[in-house]
């Protein structure tokens, strides 16, 4: 289990996203109000888009094996950039030695030539026994780029294949078919290998102009019988929240009302204040993207 | 205020009346009197309650932080209304902020003391938590039917007709522990369920055991049957539908319950339809030994009832979510 971040609208400088609220991201990699049973301590990645950058059409990428809070050039960093649209990620994984922790597994996963980065909060149940499987679903070009561990990259992988072209903006409904024809995929070849425990899958995609994610589990609420203790049998969190600007106003951390110019999705609200939040209800795709500097938000019931 | 004056004013509300002299006698002792001049904030949105409040005197106003809309009032609130419960029942903060509009008087029955009527007088608890579950049923329906408004008007894609044939026909099938290989210890010992516990779990012995697949209706608008049920395995959507328009509100998963709006209180219309949203176990549980229990074991009713009066206040809160979204979002079209 880990937690995501992500945010688009009027450039923010990226401390007040990562490190300023009382529940700020970087906080949830070791105290996380909505998640039990795990830190989250397997790596910290972000890519985030800015317009005054140097290719401003393509992000920034970090990524780190290191504890983010004693990350001094994450530190360091967030004080400086003011990105409009950004996508971070701290892996959770269970404590045992048999979990791989390497740059390769950290999320977001962006191939080179690419502009669409995706990170997951979630687990495949049974993944080994399915991936190889998930290859006919997969285009020559990107099964070499995958280099880690995960079940979340060869999600991707998937869902790249899925679009006719990944350097340009796909349209929200070609995303939101990409989107749950890679879900459909997967649990084909779930129901193919007969595995039909409980199996989370939040994603975040994002290449800098919408951002898109689903609050979605296969065979919820079917555990295994030695289910107790496991991280992955809630369902998921996500929220969001909107507004004219995030940031601080009456001594606490808040979207200013008044408008509709950035948003924020994320795995658990910011703030211990939750109720300028919505969580995403279960099953559900939510896509987000500027139109004319307002923030759009569609959003779809997930009936496979 | 002189105690004897303070006592005449509480007299006259309306939950005090409900209760019996010696329960009324054991809330004045111990509830604080309160007094907020115009403007204060009584109760921070986001922040927990201190305690329930019941006016007194005086007329507040309920605020809250829109999206979109920056601060907004919601609501106002005279003498006899109660403020705070949700927050206290569900442990969590309120979604709301309480602005007294002018100057206000209130009995306020702290948290801790709450909890105490638990041990001492379980009865006054369970009145309060019935006043508290009825404003709850009547927020419910106003939200419903806003947002029943609202859906209906909408450019929303329909149930497929497919689909809405499908679930015509699909029923619930009964099923035993065998069938579905259920153990019925790890089901005694899963919660809520456990709270029946110690009197040899009736609520199992009534309960009945269906296997439902997915897109199954278990509870429609307007139903008469007041029968209940805790979700095993699998997972129960919650919805509000308009004109074949499904508005989503949440998801109950394993340990969950869910029941019909006129359990709370007959006179309420049922404005939620329940339908599963994987194949699923579920207990059903009839209303016969709700009404039961009501006679043969008012202790474990007051406990069920929190229960129920938790579930619907988290239901509420989640519609209260989705009036927000179907107007802020771009959904189901």
């Amino acid at each position: 289990m880990c937690r995501i971040l992500s945010y688009l609208g009027e450039p923010i400088i990226a401390e007040d996203l990562l490190y300023k609220p009382d529940n700020s991201f970087i906080k949830q990699s070791y105290h996380p109000i909505f998640m039990s049973h795990l830190l989250n301590l397997a790596g910290f990645g972000m890519v985030a888009w800015d317009i005054a950058s140097h290719q401003a059409k393509l992000p920034y990428i970090y990524k780190t094996t290191q504890l983010p809070f004693y990350d001094e050039n994450l530190g360091n960093l967030a004080t400086k950039i003011t990105p409009y649209c950004l996508l971070a990620h701290i892996r959770g994984v269970s404590y045992t030695d048999t979990q791989v922790v390497s740059d390769q597994n950290v999320h977001p996963f962006i191939f080179r030539g690419t502009n669409l980065a995706l990170a997951h909060n979630g687990v495949l149940f049974e993944f080994s026994q399915m991936k190889f499987d998930l290859l006919e679903y997969i285009k020559e070009e990107y099964k070499a780029c995958i280099r880690g561990t995960t079940d979340s990259e060869w999600i991707y992988a998937i869902l790249l294949s899925q679009l006719s072209q990944t350097s340009g903006e796909p349209s929200v409904e070609d995303l939101s078919k990409a989107i749950l024809e890679t879900l459909k995929i997967i649990q084909m070849v779930r129901r193919k290998r007969n595995i039909v425990l409980n199996s989370p899958v939040n994603l975040f995609i994002t290449n800098g102009k919408f951002i898109a994610a689903t609050r979605f589990v296969f065979d919820y609420g079917w555990y295994p019988s030695d289910a107790h203790g496991l991280a992955h049998l809630t369902y998921h969190s996500l929220w969001y929240t909107f507004g004219e600007r995030y940031g601080y106003y009456d001594k606490e951390y808040k979207m200013k009302g008044g408008g509709k110019s950035s948003i924020i999705i994320a795995s658990e609200p910011l703030t211990h204040d939750s109720t300028t939040w919505i969580e995403v209800p279960e099953y559900s795709l939510l896509i987000a993207h500027l139109e004319d500097k307002n923030v759009k938000i569609f959003s779809h019931d997930i009936n496979l | 205020m002189q105690s004897a004056e303070f006592k005449t004013l509480a007299q006259t509300n309306k939950l005090y009346q409900s209760l019996d002299p010696q329960e009324l006698e054991f809330l004045l002792a111990h509830a604080k009197q309160v007094l907020f001049s115009s403007g204060e904030t009584i109760i921070q949105q986001g922040k927990k309650s201190a305690g329930i409040y019941v006016i007194l005197a005086g007329t507040v106003i309920i605020a809250g932080q829109v999206f979109g809309e920056g601060r907004v009032s919601l609501a106002s609130l005279k003498k006899g209304s109660i403020f705070g419960g949700s927050s206290v029942i569900v442990n969590g903060p309120n979604a709301t902020s309480v602005i007294a509009e002018t100057e206000v008087q209130c009995l306020l029955i702290s948290t801790a003391l709450f909890e105490m009527f638990s041990l001492f007088y379980p009865s006054m608890k369970y009145k309060i938590m019935k006043e508290i579950a009825e404003n709850s049923c009547n927020r419910l329906i106003t939200v419903a039917d806003k947002i029943r408004m609202v859906v209906s008007g909408m450019d929303m894609k329909a149930r497929p007709i497919f689909g809405q044939f499908v679930e015509s026909l699909t029923k619930p099938a009964e099923v035993s522990y065998e069938d579905v290989s259920l153990d019925r210890k790890q089901l005694e010992a899963m919660p809520p369920i456990s709270i029946f516990n110690n009197d040899g779990n009736a609520l199992l012995k009534s309960a009945i055991i269906l296997l439902a697949t997915n897109q199954c209706t278990l509870i429609e608008e307007a139903q008469k049957d007041c029968s209940s049920y805790f979700v095993v395995k699998g997972a129960v959507q919650s919805s509000i539908v308009e004109k074949k328009r499904v508005a989503k509100i949440s998801i109950l998963g394993p340990g969950s319950l869910f029941f019909p709006i006129p359990l709370i209180n007959d006179q309420f219309p049922s404005r939620i339809h329940y339908t599963t949203c994987e194949r699923s176990i579920l207990l059903k549980v009839d209303q016969k030994f709700f009404n039961e229990l009501q006679h043969n074991n008012i202790k474990l009713w007051y406990k069920l009832f929190d229960l129920l009066c938790e579930s619907l206040i988290v239901l509420v809160r989640f519609t209260e979510k989705l009036d927000i979204r179907v107007t802020s979002e771009i959904y189901n079209r």
